[in-house]
């Protein structure tokens, strides 16, 4: 008789989701779907607000990169001013992204997923949290505590507060730099990239350990999609956007990010709240591409930090091609990170980041504004439209998860059809269902924003599961 | 030790911020009674120089919070409690467990367990001031057996922070 094996909740997430498998009478997984069952609605709620309003409600998505939303609102509500924001602010900005990318990637690689890398797969359940790596691995579990402090630190003294800081504003920021804060800031530096080199070199010892998950881990092509500087280099904050297919072409480059909606479509399914984005020109599901710090690190040229490239020529060796497998999407954050770090040092040693104009004024300008900026798991889209008091009349929010939705899908069957066969389950093999999203680093509590264009469907089954009427809406 | 890491680690976080005491506060000010341990932190900002007590409040007692906890000696923990009166408070010692498989937040025994393994080091006297919370709807206002509970809390805080600060 078919068998459905639910996951709920996955844990070690950002929000709440729930994993269904479909097998068939003899035990083998048919299909597997990933439902994000909460539903935030940001996108509805946000009407009639007015839009300087918009970086800080919109940051109240998430707890966990909320500076991410700031920065892409802020950027859209300055495309609303039509302002160029100052120099000085568009680099105190890029800052507190990195910082936030620095904390958010220790987060999801010592947090989350270092009890899996550390402990194994199959290590009891109770067994795969910090706190037990701070016993079994304490300098790794040092380094993990140290370097989201470390991310959190520069965002609490660039922004006031760690955690839904408002210095990030519509025309740039609304305080400048001390000297006395950058000297600080420059002062963690050096214990911080060490930290990163000090589990780059671990993990990089691992990896052979993983060749299993590594080949099921949503190890398929796909596009990937990310910015790039006018270089063709990493960039988070500005640029253009450039999409490359699985061999590396580059199918699309130089792409206005504020024209999003000419090359990229938002698909919907019955099962979840989250949205499954693709590539216009090869239509849903042919058109999937992934985001995040492996598709950023496959489509750039390089780093453009003399490190981070180090490492990230190592990487891009493990394969002539982007390398595909999402279980390197561990990898990639490390990589970022050091990234990161490097870029904020060269950041502040730049004399001009103490400038005191910091930020540019104006009225509405335009009526619609769009912001686009790389969010740790991706990129991260705002787009808003104002009527001409500035009040918003329509939003729409295309989240780094999103992007990645139906690759982590597609990842979960492979991994399930891999792992899961028969009746008997072990607890390691539904473990490495939910690590393969994990390597995605999903965050649901912003991808759920759409609200009144969710379809919703209601199933009437038999005993024996078949399907005797479905109602839909939407 | 993993294959491959390098010595250089110490396999400690250092202590940042070293005070003679600390209150860690969390709760969510948006839903009402959840939010009096802002209140109190807040409250407890006009009392005590920072050179005194050092006050952290967020939504949550996280992981990295293990530093904060490695440079003092007194640590308070102020959370509503919703297993209590609305009102009720109550002062509870804390001491270091091991048990809180969750990975975004942690309760104070904990974080204290956490502080030890990571820092070397726990604050020798810990308490959990908790005030009971009945209401958790949307909100930025806190419940009236709460607003009239903030400053008996306060007084407690006082009592602990001068009882015991002076004895680290």
């Amino acid at each position: 008789m078919p068998r459905t094996i639910v996951i709920d909740p996955v844990t070690r997430l950002e929000g709440h989701g729930k994993i269904t498998l479909q097998l068939d009478e003899a035990g083998v997984v048919q299909d597997a779907t990933f439902h994000v069952t909460q539903l935030r609605g940001f996108e509805k709620f946000c009407e009639g607000r007015p839009f300087y309003e918009m970086p800080n409600i919109t940051a109240r998505i998430c707890g966990i990169c909320p500076v991410s939303h700031l920065v892409a609102s802020s950027k859209a509500c300055d495309a609303i001013l039509a302002v160029k924001i100052p120099p000085v602010a568009a680099n105190l900005r890029r800052i507190l992204n990195l910082a936030q990318l620095i904390q958010s990637h220790a987060l999801s690689f010592f947090y989350l997923s270092s009890p899996d890398l550390l402990l194994g797969m199959d290590a009891p359940a109770e067994e795969r949290s910090i706190l037990h790596v701070a016993h079994t691995h304490p300098s790794i579990g040092a380094d993990g505590v140290a370097l989201r402090q470390f991310g959190q630190r520069i965002i609490e003294l660039l922004a006031g507060r760690r955690i839904h800081p408002g210095w990030t504003v519509p025309g740039g920021v609304n305080e400048p730099l001390s000297a006395e804060k950058r000297d600080q800031i420059l002062g963690m530096i050096p214990a911080a990239r060490a930290a990163i080199q000090r589990t780059l070199g671990w993990f990089k010892g691992a990896i052979e350990k993983f060749s299993a998950e590594i080949e099921v881990f949503a190890n398929f092509p796909t596009l990937f999609m990310g910015l790039v500087d006018e270089h063709g280099l990493a960039e988070y904050y500005d640029g253009s956007l450039r999409i490359i297919d699985s061999e590396g072409n580059v199918i699309a480059g130089e792409l206005n990010p504020a024209h999003y909606g000419e090359f990229i479509g938002e698909a919907v399914e019955p099962y979840t709240y989250m949205k499954f984005p693709y590539y216009k020109p090869l239509g849903y599901p042919g058109g999937t591409y992934r985001v995040g710090p492996l598709a950023r690190l496959n489509l750039a040229d390089r780093c453009n930090t003399p490190l981070a490239d180090v490492e990230w020529r190592e990487f891009r060796a493990m394969s002539p091609k982007p390398v595909l497998s999402s279980f390197h999407y561990h990898y990639a954050r490390l990589i970022e990170m050091l990234h990161a770090t490097e870029t904020i040092e060269l950041l502040l040693a730049d004399k001009a980041i103490l400038d005191k104009h910091v930020r540019a004024t104006a009225s509405v300008n335009n009526l619609e504004g769009v912001g686009v900026a790389e969010a740790p798991r991706g990129t991260l889209i705002h787009h808003y439209k104002v009527d001409e008091n500035g009040l918003i009349t329509w939003a729409n929010l295309v989240i780094a998860t999103g992007h990645n939705n139906a690759a982590m899908n597609r990842g979960i069957l492979q991994t399930a059809r891999h792992y899961v066969q028969g009746e008997h389950v072990a607890e390691g093999m539904l473990n490495r269902v939910e690590a393969v999203v994990r390597t995605f680093d999903p965050c649901l509590s912003c991808s759920t924003h759409a609200m009144g264009r969710m379809p919703l469907a209601v199933e009437l089954r038999a005993p024996d599961g078949s399907l005797i009427r479905e109602v839909r809406r939407g | 030790m993993p294959a491959g890491r390098a010595k250089a680690s110490s396999g400690r976080v250092p202590a940042v911020h070293p005070c003679p005491a600390l209150l860690l506060a969390c709760g969510n000010s948006l839903r009402q009674d959840d939010g009096v341990g802002l209140r109190i932190a807040e409250a407890a900002e006009q009392l005590f120089p920072a050179s005194r007590l050092r006050i952290v409040a967020a939504q949550q007692f996280t992981p990295e919070m293990a530093a904060e906890l490695a440079g003092t000696e007194l640590v308070i923990f102020v959370d509503a409690s919703a297993a209590d009166e609305p009102g009720a408070i109550r002062v509870i010692p804390v001491a270091a467990r091991e048990e809180s498989p969750e990975t975004h937040r942690l309760d104070p025994a904990a974080l204290m367990a956490l502080a030890q393994s990571l820092c070397g080091h726990a604050p020798a006297r810990a308490f959990a001031l908790t005030i009971g919370a009945g209401h958790f709807g949307y909100g930025e206002e806190i419940s009236g057996p709460l607003r009239q509970a903030v400053p008996r809390a306060l007084r407690l805080l006082t009592n602990l922070v001068t009882a015991y600060s002076a004895k680290a």
